[in-house]
């Protein structure tokens, strides 16, 4: 996809709705900003590759992450609550009467009362926020409309996928399981949901203008 | 050694490690027997020594089992583990555990048959072992799942109809074994009978010439289909759906076509979220065990990569049949109620199994190291079994143990002292508890018939009620009438805490005989022996 004004046009619009559909400039006005400048900045790094797009949407992005940490961080990620601690102690037990030695040792117990209560609150928290009910809600008949473009921009996007938005989408999945399951996990995914749209706007916006849709998917059978 | 001898060899390999994840400690990993188990076990039995199931039905098209239908293939062909192993429930799980071994051959055969000359013996390989290995898959076949069943059936329709493409003559068995299929499971009911012509409009090209290889297979599918129509006015046929879907909700103020497109669109999504696919959703039946989702979390990053491989080669055949197949896996489950009921969509969660095979063949093949690369994933491999040990020989085992009703098949033994005693069996949560005792005593299909035929009305019927009463020997299994029982000479009343507390067995004058203790040593189970009082009016 080439950089154009109206394409330019087209992601501010589809930015614009998804963030007054999630609520994120009633949530946080700063942050839905920065999401509505991040992801234009995603688009015009993703179509012309320039210095300063990528240098102001490295700065932003970092900008976003620290605001994400600073409000939505899990607390209890290193806690364990009431409930948690009764069931880990409950664990103790069948650990030490299934594995005996092997797990009633420094190691051992460490692992598993330790490390791995971390380890899956961790995981738990980086695929929270990618639940697609989270950015399309289905009552929201501008969603609804959404998803298929959505889908045609996955098969869109695999044609092209730069580093930079390889290293995005690296920093927000980690800085995911820091994240607590609110609105900030999910909303740092919009920009790259938001290219996404518009790369299947995009794509079936060609194919409309160069075949109808019932002779591309004719031609496409008879290959 | 030569390519072909390696491949084949490492082959028996992968299929010897998918034997002993689905076979090792089958009747005691997850513990217990769940009353949809026993169902399928006990109807098994009564075929094979009666000829007709527990309600005395003879050869029955679905199976009446707990307000609701058992789909018959499993049923039917479990007849031939029972009489080889007798009625245990590694006999009753032998199937699925088999199914699934089956779905890792299947895997392989599959994908050599999809992919280039170049590439499809590793491919193959590796996908037999993504499937080998995943939660999904041994999970599933370690249970009693009709579903695991109908995905084997499914895939061994699917392999014959690719290789129909190139062979057509292949094309009406593959019709007759999927519409076999649509009698495994429910979900294979839909996906067939939209998948059919949906392939048929994307490759009739290839048919052109065969046509009535086309006309024989829809014929046998057609076939296949008799005994379903046969039931199709008494609500027989479509209980699970009504028990299961949205589609008698009130939607609101919203039209009710909106409302079912907006739940199913809602579903839909739910099902190809990552947050279910990669992350713990919950250890209810129908899911996977604790800190456990259907897939290793790691397996998301060969899932991505593998998507993008198959978005980039889209003239390609997998790909067709992966765009076909996919959206329609999810079909049936879009239309039930719950959120991500992974039991309901394993076409779909083998077909990302595939993805994430190709993703990881493609990492493979960027690694220059051999030896690197082999430590890498030797290393993810060992350390996914293990986490799927933890998670569900030990955590699932202590944790929802009771679910499968355990307490239930130790309780057996216990009640084997009380013979001369009559027993009243609390079966208010657990309705499986009479069927349970009557499947591991090979209680006689015909006398079992004698008891539960009466409390139906129709066999094949909309209305089905979940609780029965079970009478055999000198046992019953039903809710507590406390009135009688505890006014009932000679007489064990067991039951769980909440069927009978401290402060009833006390009021009652209740003596405790024994106690049945959890794999974490908690009582679940008390049985009291009633001291009917001179309040009591004497009725035995």
């Amino acid at each position: 996809m080439l950089h154009s004004k109206y394409n330019l046009v087209a992601i501010s619009l589809i930015t614009l709705i998804n963030l007054f559909l999630y609520g994120t400039f009633q949530s946080n006005l700063l942050f839905g900003i920065l999401l509505f400048v991040t992801s234009i900045l995603l688009y015009l790094n993703y179509t012309k590759n320039n210095f300063y797009a990528n240098l102001f949407f490295f700065i932003l992005l970092g900008a976003l992450i620290l605001i994400s940490l600073k409000n939505g961080f899990d607390n209890n990620l290193f806690r364990l609550n009431a409930l948690e601690s009764d069931r880990l102690a409950s664990r103790h037990e069948y650990f030490a009467n299934e594995f005996g030695r092997v797990y009633k040792n420094k190691i051992g117990i460490g692992y598993a009362n330790s490390f791995r209560p971390i380890l899956i609150k961790f995981n738990t928290n980086l695929f929270s926020h990618l639940d697609f009910n989270l950015f399309f809600d289905v009552k929201n008949i501008i969603s609804l409309f959404f998803i298929p473009f959505f889908i045609l921009g996955i098969y869109n996007l695999s044609k092209k996928i730069s580093k930079t938005l390889v290293f995005y989408l690296i920093s927000i999945f980690t800085t995911g399981g820091f994240l607590s399951t609110g609105i900030y996990g999910y909303l740092l995914y919009v920009p790259f949901i938001n290219l996404v749209i518009l790369l299947g706007l995009s794509q079936a916006f060609k194919e409309s203008k160069n075949y109808p849709l019932f002779a591309k998917v004719k031609q496409y059978v008879k290959n | 050694m030569s390519k072909i001898n390696k491949t084949h060899l490492s082959l028996v390999l992968i299929i010897v490690l998918s034997i002993f994840l689905r076979f090792y400690k089958l009747d005691t990993i997850p513990m217990g027997f769940h009353q949809d188990e026993v169902s399928q076990a006990y109807n098994a039995f009564a075929i094979s020594t009666t000829g007709h199931d527990r309600y005395g039905e003879y050869f029955p098209i679905l199976f009446r089992a707990f307000g609701s239908y058992q789909p018959p293939i499993y049923t039917y062909l479990t007849i031939i583990p029972i009489l080889l192993l007798g009625n245990t429930v590694f006999a009753a799980r032998f199937l699925s555990a088999f199914s699934g071994v089956i779905v890792v051959i299947l895997t392989y055969l599959i994908v050599i048959e999809l992919t280039e000359r170049k590439h499809k013996h590793t491919l193959g390989l590796i996908a037999a072992l993504v499937v080998t290995i995943s939660p999904w898959a041994i999970q599933f076949s370690r249970r009693v799942v009709e579903s695991n069943l109908g995905l084997a059936t499914f895939l061994g329709a699917f392999y014959l109809i690719i290789h129909s493409l190139k062979s057509p003559r292949f094309f009406p068995v593959a019709l007759f074994v999927m519409g076999i299929a649509t009698q495994a499971y429910y979900s294979e009911r839909i996906l067939s009978i939209l998948f059919i012509p949906l392939f048929l409009l994307f490759f009739w090209r290839r048919y052109l010439q065969n046509k009535s290889y086309i006309l024989l297979g829809l014929f046998l599918f057609g076939l296949t289909q008799i005994p379903h129509l046969l039931i199709l006015s008494t609500g027989a046929y479509a209980r699970r759906f009504a028990q299961v879907s949205y589609f008698n909700n009130e939607p609101g103020d919203l039209p009710r076509i909106v409302y079912l497109t907006l739940e199913f669109t809602k579903h839909f999504l739910s099902y190809i979220s990552p947050s279910n696919l990669f992350a713990d959703t919950g250890s209810e039946l129908g899911r996977v065990s604790p800190d456990l989702g259907v897939f290793y979390s790691w397996l998301f990053i060969p899932f991505l990569i593998g998507l993008v491989c198959l978005f980039k080669h889209t003239n390609n055949l997998f790909f067709k049949i992966i765009v076909l197949l996919a959206p329609l896996s999810l079909v049936s489950a879009s239309l039930t109620g719950d959120l991500f009921y992974p039991l309901r969509i394993l076409e779909f969660l083998w077909i990302v199994s595939i993805i994430i095979a190709l993703g990881i063949y493609i990492i493979f093949q960027s690694i220059r190291s051999r030896l690197v690369s082999f430590s890498i994933f030797g290393g993810l491999i060992v350390y996914s079994i293990i986490a799927f040990y933890i998670s569900h020989a030990v955590l699932f085992k202590h944790e929802t143990n009771e679910f499968f009703g355990k307490s239930y098949i130790d309780l057996n033994t216990h009640l084997k002292r009380f013979n001369d005693k009559k027993i009243v069996i609390d079966s208010q949560r657990d309705f499986g508890i009479g069927l349970r005792i009557a499947y591991l005593r090979a209680y006689n299909a015909d006398k079992l018939a004698a008891i539960l035929r009466p409390q139906l009305k129709n066999y094949y019927s909309a209305d089905v009620a979940m609780q029965e009463i079970y009478r055999f020997d000198n046992i019953i299994t039903r809710p507590f009438i406390w009135e009688i029982d505890s006014c009932s000479k000679n007489t064990v009343m067991v039951g769980d805490d909440l069927a009978i507390s401290e402060k009833q067995s006390k009021d009652n004058n209740l003596t405790l005989l024994f106690e049945v203790k959890d794999t974490n040593n908690k009582a679940i189970i008390r049985g009291y022996h009633t001291n009917p009082g001179s309040g009591c009016q004497q009725i035995f």
